[in-house]
């Protein structure tokens, strides 16, 4: 049986009016509406064929998505690792599909669910090959005051924060083609450039920076071929599962570094701990993240 | 060659969290260089940065920052820049020092003019790094160097040459990462002269009290 199916009803991800977000690709769309859990009327073929499972269509209403999930995700990786570039940003492709009709709301769960890695490939991929703006502001909708947040915890003043999450996203813009869903989600990739900016700026390592973009290009060359753990490949769900489940010192120890970036000595004068306590605190929540990275999906 | 001796996990959080003092994270910046194996874990490390980054409460850009994103990227040019060239060479290269270390003492290893401090031990010190003392030193084959534990922590990745102590035998790319609770009394391996890069939080702590006389004048 060959999948019907057109233009997702237009989505905004973070529940706020975003006129930009109403241009989006044809693939981007379509990935938003995965979410939204419609039942969908379909009208024309999409280019790419893909096999459903008996039932699928003929006995209405089920959960569509749900089915074809595993399908589009695999059409989809194709799109970001440039396997099939049919779906993506060919005016061809935006040609041959029809607008949806929702049909009846089925999950009442999808309007809180928050973009996941695909999604935010699929928005990257169109930043990097076609420089697409509207792409561009969704990641900033999203990630920009999360920065501006972890800057101001940092203790940088708001004025330059506001300048240091600008060029953050100014370096997403700009280095886009070196972002690898393989290797790391857009808040990763993001985290460390924040980081990285912090560290130049904040605390004046001038270094720092030719020294990352060096590790980076490292990484970037070596991922082809190195047998490791791509983050692409573990839920963050259970990350976050995994955070939200430390003991509360461990929770503490954590965020006191990540957050305030603080030194292992920073710590133990600030809490009265010894250091040695501090450190193996911190190495046993690391083993703990580190084993819920290591869960299959 | 794959260095046998690693960061710390807790070494590896605090460089992904910003946290680690300037001269220790030059000596772990050349480590993860030569090191894949750390580089994953602190891609670990870096994952839950940005969970905890995401986790975080916030607000709706405001309109104003979203123009001034928009009139940004109006600025930019239409092509992406081509990316730089790489300046991490990928075959080692026996004389190449690891790239974090071409700011404070250039690019090769035989270029280094070192100042003889001690019988046996020669030293270039890191001038204006702030966040600890960074150096280069370069012991004699065959030396043994007083024991001694730390007042903080310790990072030192051998560049060539070898030595040897209770935490076992460290090699070029190896890394010993080394805190107040570790005493230990290297000794370096006979044939070359074993030459290190060296980072500290604070002082060394020596058990001997020829040593401890001498360490003014060694500037340890």
């Amino acid at each position: 049986m060959l999948l019907r199916a057109g233009h997702a009803v237009a989505r905004n991800w973070s529940g706020t009016s975003q006129p930009e977000a109403m241009k989006a690709p044809a693939a981007a769309s379509s990935l938003d509406s995965r979410c939204a859990k419609f039942v969908w009327t379909c009208s024309t073929p999409i280019p790419v064929a893909m096999k459903l499972p008996t039932g699928c269509i003929q006995n209405p209403p089920i959960d569509v998505f749900s089915a074809i999930e595993p399908v589009f995700r695999r059409a989809m990786h194709a799109v970001i690792t440039g396997g099939n570039m049919r779906m993506m940003g060919s005016d061809q492709a935006v040609a041959e599909v029809t607008p949806f009709r929702a049909k009846r709301y089925v999950s009442p769960t999808p309007s809180k669910a928050a973009p996941d890695a695909l999604y935010w490939s699929v928005q990257m991929t169109a930043v990097s090959l076609q420089r697409d703006r509207a792409s561009f502001m969704r990641i900033y909708d999203h990630f920009s005051p999360r920065l501006q947040r972890y800057l101001r915890n940092l203790g940088v003043p708001e004025s330059m924060a506001d300048e240091l999450v600008q060029e953050a996203l100014l370096t997403l813009w700009r280095k886009a083609s070196m972002f690898n869903p393989a290797r790391a989600s857009l808040g990763t990739w993001l985290y460390r450039v924040a980081r990285n900016l912090y560290i130049d700026h904040v605390r004046r390592q001038p270094h720092w920076l030719p020294i990352q973009d060096g590790l980076d290009r490292l990484d970037h060359a070596e991922s082809d071929r190195r047998d490791s753990q791509p983050e692409s490949s573990f839920d963050q769900d259970l990350l976050r599962q995994a955070i939200d489940g430390l003991p509360p010192v461990q929770a503490k120890l954590v965020r006191m570094c990540y957050l305030e970036s603080k030194s292992h000595s920073e710590i133990s004068a600030e809490l009265e701990m010894p250091l040695g306590s501090v450190k193996s605190s911190l190495r046993r929540a690391f083993a703990k993240l580190q084993v819920s990275m290591r869960t299959p999906r | 060659m794959t260095p046998n001796h690693h960061l710390d996990d807790v070494t590896v959080l605090s460089y992904s969290a910003g946290a680690l003092p300037a001269a220790l994270a030059v000596v772990a910046s050349a480590h993860l260089e030569r090191c894949a194996a750390c580089r994953a874990r602190l891609l670990d490390a870096d994952c839950i940065g940005g969970v905890l980054m995401l986790q975080q409460r916030v607000d709706t850009p405001a309109e104003d920052a979203r123009a001034a994103m928009l009139a940004l990227l109006d600025a930019e040019p239409a092509i992406e820049p081509p990316a730089p060239p790489a300046d991490i060479v990928q075959e080692p290269d026996s004389d190449r020092l690891p790239s974090s270390l071409h700011p404070w003492f250039g690019h090769s290893l035989r270029a280094l003019r070192w100042r003889r401090v001690a019988p046996g031990v020669q030293r270039i010190l890191a001038s204006g790094i702030g966040g600890g003392d960074l150096m280069l030193l370069r012991i004699a084959p065959g030396s043994k160097l007083p024991l001694h534990s730390h007042g903080g922590n310790e990072l030192t990745m051998i560049l060539d040459g070898a030595y040897d102590d209770m935490l076992g035998h460290f090699g070029p790319g190896d890394v010993a990462d080394l805190d107040g609770e570790i005493t230990h009394q290297p000794v370096t391996s006979p044939g070359v002269p074993c030459i290190c890069v060296a980072a500290t939080d604070a002082p060394l702590k020596f058990s001997g009290w020829v040593a401890r006389a001498l360490q003014p004048l060694l500037g340890f």
